[in-house]
């Protein structure tokens, strides 16, 4: 087994696809549960032993419910719309290294579907495809509150892709390379990169939550004004593949800052490496979306686009000089 | 080469599907998918990181405007198919431009194609670092000469869009001295069924 051919391909996209839904569904649970503790309730506790079996009640839920169709819909780029979006999610999960590769006996596991020399590229690439789901998603509805909220949706994840972007691209100076697994070497070699980059670090948490258009940043959805925004006229599992699209970017993300900044999977304190560590890393970065979501009162949507634009992309600008000027005078070497 | 014909063919239907769509939007749709099938052929042609970049900057982020614009604009009107063509005798045109430039186009690859040994290129090439060298080594005065230009066009369509509208000039940062917030006038504007979608303040 050379992990290239396309059989074995097919059956580790087939298993992460399969992982992937399954800790969509228990994120689901978790979210909600630790959303309860926050605001003194109990969260869900009614289907299964402490509210465990709740995913497979809203699957069933959302399988059986009606798939409406707006009449003036577009129909073929509503259906489009929301299948575009789990795709582009999932893909781009394709190239995220879950750790190094494992042997089981002769047997070699490659932790990800592929290992491209540019694969944090790919990720970006991919990942500035989504918009087109959210904002046909919004389009194709015909109605006024989908297409307003898939409006600012697609302004917000535009606008907030370049402050990403210069996060990432501070990221990549320091360990000068574009492979995920090359970047985690040089941290292992090093120190973790947030330690000299922790303006890029914040700014790429405070984008990545935008990205996803999760609150504070879910102007897009804001039921006070929009009712659901670009998936108001979704119901079933059309309505679903954008849920699901959203919780797996936000496991792309986390996956990425801990990858990027946080050592990916070298453990703390020189200890050894493993898919645990980076596991731990992504659950804890995952928390903190669940954290910054029950803390903060969504912002206004001008506040937002002025925040995006006049504050994180001039950091990001001035931490990417800083940066530079630390890998030319030496930096980790 | 199989996979490289599957995509041109791919790349040439999208293409053909931009100029034949009837609504504006679906024709972006189709250029998308173009653009994206260029992508994967600059793949095959050992140039990846132009492929990436391709899908990261024309799929992922013009096209993205050009749907902004065409999706508020075409927001309401559903093409009628029975329409007559506005412009008469545009197909006939076309078709013939495109024999022109499509018999062009092969004699020019012919005569390339018979000088040219593809299985001779560098170690590393179209790779990012030698993608870097190239822009920033002999392209540098075109690469920054076009960054100049680019810039010009915008502080163009600044000056140009802001010189003439009052209602432009105001500054947005200060919404709560205005009774009405922008966020407030959108929604408001949406209501009104005689304005439509984006029909906006004017």
């Amino acid at each position: 087994m050379n992990g290239m051919s396309l059989g074995y391909v097919l059956v580790r996209s087939v298993i992460l696809i399969v992982l992937l839904m399954s800790a969509f569904a228990y994120f689901m649970v978790m979210e909600r549960k630790v959303i309860g503790y926050f605001q003194l309730r109990w969260g869900p506790v009614r289907v299964g032993p402490w509210g465990l079996l709740q995913p497979l009640a809203d699957a069933l839920k959302m399988l059986a419910k009606e798939d409406a169709q707006p009449l003036a819909a577009d129909g073929l780029v509503f259906h489009v719309a929301p299948a575009l979006t789990l795709f582009v999610a999932l893909a781009a999960f394709a190239v995220i290294p879950l750790g190094p590769a494992l042997h089981i006996g002769g047997f070699l596991l490659p932790l990800s579907i592929a290992n491209p020399s540019t694969g944090l590229l790919f990720v970006l690439a991919v990942a500035s495809l989504g918009v087109y789901g959210i904002s046909l998603g919004g389009w194709a509805s015909q109605s006024k509150y989908a297409l307003l909220g898939s409006l600012r949706a697609s302004a917000q994840m535009v606008s907030y892709e370049l402050a990403l972007g210069m996060a990432v691209i501070s990221a990549v100076v320091l360990g000068g390379s574009l492979s995920l697994p090359r970047l985690v070497a040089q941290q292992s070699l090093h120190t973790w990169a947030f330690i000299p980059d922790i303006l890029g670090f914040v700014i790429f948490v405070i984008c990545s939550v935008a990205e996803t258009n999760r609150a504070p940043f879910d102007l897009a959805e804001a039921e006070g004004e929009l009712v659901a925004g670009f998936h108001t006229e979704y119901s079933g599992f059309r309505f679903a593949s954008f849920v699901m699209a959203e919780y797996i970017n936000m496991f792309t993300l986390s996956a990425l800052g801990a990858l990027l900044f946080l050592g990916g999977w070298n453990g703390p304190f020189g200890l050894g490496p493993s898919v645990w560590w980076l596991l731990t890393k992504m659950a804890l970065y995952l928390f903190l979306f669940i954290w910054i979501r029950v803390t903060f009162p969504r912002i206004r949507y001008d506040r937002l686009m002025q925040f995006g634009w006049k504050v994180l992309v001039p950091i990001g600008f001035l931490n990417l000089i800083w940066i530079s000027v630390f890998v030319v005078g030496g930096g980790w070497r | 080469m199989i996979s490289f014909a599957l995509i041109g063919a791919a790349a040439v239907a999208a293409a053909i599907g931009v100029v034949t769509a009837r609504h504006p939007v679906h024709s972006v749709l189709w250029l998308i998918v173009h653009l994206c099938s260029l992508a994967v052929l600059y793949m095959t042609l050992h140039a990846p990181f132009l492929g990436l970049v391709q899908v990261l900057l024309y799929a992922g982020a013009v096209m993205v405007l050009f749907l902004f614009v065409l999706g508020l604009l075409s927001a309401r009107t559903r093409p009628d198919p029975a329409e007559p063509e506005p412009l008469t005798g545009q197909l006939g045109w076309t078709i013939g431009a495109g024999v022109v430039i499509a018999a062009v186009l092969l004699l020019a690859a012919g005569a390339g194609a018979a000088g040219a040994n593809p299985h001779a290129l560098p170690a590393g090439f179209g790779g990012v670092s030698a993608f870097g060298q190239a822009l920033f080594g002999p392209y540098l005065l075109p690469f920054e000469a076009t960054a100049l230009a680019l810039l010009t066009a915008i502080v163009g369509v600044v000056a140009l869009s802001t010189g003439h509208d009052e209602a432009m000039r105001r500054p947005p940062t200060e919404p709560e001295a205005e009774p009405e917030g922008p966020a407030l006038d959108v929604s408001h504007a949406a209501m009104d069924p005689r304005r439509g979608v984006g029909g906006g303040r004017d």
